[in-house]
């Protein structure tokens, strides 16, 4: 149990700091903003306590925040997607139910099924980040296109991460 | 009374949730009025030497670059200092500009609100709302100090405006940031009977006394003329590289405050 919180306190320390340090620094084009920082809730146990699951993302966001001085703005976020993780959880149950204690991963449940739970709540993340970034629906298409092409390119970085953290 | 407490059990979830969210727009509302709240910035000392650290470990990947530059504002500087020389210009000091230079930690520059943070603070005397500049010109402007670290505020964020002129004919107008490339911004307010061309120098003017005049911002990349309003629309290309940023300086403006007293006097005066 105490293995276990350990890795979970790693995996946000590691977390803050790849997407600050690594992914925050890599500018290629304004079309999209690399985030992964919130693959520490995507991979939270199942059967965590979902109000733990919030405050920690709030925590996880605050400390994003922190490090880009945009206080709140991830906070907001990670909130948002710790919010709808229970829901998307139940959306896209398999059919034999989870298992409380196996990781939510590619190899237990399989790609399809990681790329949809990830998927929507990346997309929802990122949807809400972006237009609370701007704060109007000013740039309202070109904002659209960055949270459609920064979606699918996080979903990728973060199912290529969940590899170094999910055991055998 | 039991209904209510029906209610809150059941939807207990969502509350929580909504709390949450209303402490975060909390923080993001009060950031914005120049926070009181300023240890939630990257001018916070640990997430700043943080930064730090892992600048000392990729700064090596980059030093040849870094040299190229150095030596390359010494030359000019050189020259400059050269020309002062010759002409017999009394020394610059006069002006009142100081500057501190200081090193780039981490560069926020992908996003929208894009923030620097760099290795100088309030031990270095610098304050609020300097002008910070690189050796190809405009960068932004201080936005909080903590003792050692500083957080900036760029060109390219949504939040600020700079004043600025072209060089040829000193017409002035106000420099602004659309989100969409870290290169490029947005010129307003240039009359559209002024003559334009293309790769026109833009430089600040002076008039906010947070930048001395006379600082290179970037060239004129395409106008349109609006029809309606009679200004141009102006896109620039920015001097400084945002993605391949170094070192810069901090402007210390030692006359700042007496220059606000005059303004507030004639402020107060028009009230």
């Amino acid at each position: 149990m105490i293995k276990q919180n350990i890795r979970y306190i790693i995996l946000f320390l590691v977390s803050v700091l790849v997407q600050t340090l690594i992914f925050d620094r890599i500018y290629i084009t304004s079309y999209f903003s690399v985030y992964v920082y919130f693959l520490f809730i995507l991979l939270l146990p199942v059967n965590a306590n979902k109000y733990t699951v919030m405050a920690l993302a709030f925590l996880l966001g605050l400390s994003v925040d922190i490090f880009n001085s945009t206080q709140g703005l991830h906070a907001a976020a990670t909130v948002l997607l710790a919010y709808l993780r229970p829901f998307a959880l139940r959306f896209f149950s398999p059919r034999d139910d989870y298992e409380p204690n196996k990781d939510l991963s590619v190899r237990n449940y399989g790609l399809i099924w990681f790329l949809k739970y990830a998927g929507v709540l990346i997309f929802t993340h990122h949807l809400f980040l972006f237009y609370l970034e701007l704060f109007s629906f000013s740039f309202f298409f070109f904002t659209l296109l960055r949270v459609v092409l920064s979606s699918i390119i996080s979903l990728f970085f973060v199912s290529l991460g969940h590899f170094l953290f999910v055991r055998e | 009374m039991r209904n209510l407490l029906n209610f809150i059990v059941k939807y207990l979830y969502t509350i929580v949730f909504l709390l949450f969210e209303i402490l975060c727009f909390i923080l993001i509302f009060t950031a914005n009025n120049y926070h009181k709240v300023s240890f939630l910035n990257s001018s916070n000392t640990l997430t700043a030497s943080i930064t730090e650290q892992w600048n000392g470990v990729t700064e090596y990947l980059r030093l040849k670059h870094i040299n190229d530059s150095i030596v390359a504002d010494n030359e000019r500087l050189r020259n400059q200092l050269e020309r002062y020389r010759k002409d017999n210009i009394p020394a610059i000091e006069e002006s009142g500009f100081e500057y501190v230079s200081a090193r780039v930690i981490s560069a926020n520059v992908n996003s929208i609100k894009n923030f620097l943070t760099i290795n100088r603070g309030k031990n270095h005397k610098l304050d609020k709302e300097m002008g910070v500049i690189s050796s190809n010109g405009i960068v932004g402007i201080v936005y909080d100090c903590s003792d050692k670290y500083s957080s900036i505020m760029p060109i390219i964020n949504p939040d600020i405006k700079i004043s600025v002129k072209l060089k040829k004919n000193d017409y002035f107008g106000s420099l602004s940031w659309d989100g969409e490339n870290n290169n490029i911004a947005k010129l307003d307010e240039i009359p559209s009977y002024v003559k334009l061309d293309l790769g026109d120098e833009i430089i600040t003017s002076g008039h906010s006394s947070i930048f001395p005049e006379g600082i290179p911002v970037g060239t004129v990349s395409s106008f349109t003329e609006d029809k309606t309003s009679g200004f141009y629309k102006i896109t620039v290309n920015l001097h400084t590289d945002y993605n391949n940023i170094r070192y810069v300086y901090v402007i210390i403006n030692n006359n700042y405050s007496e220059q606000m007293n005059i303004k507030n006097i004639i402020t107060e005066k028009n009230d």
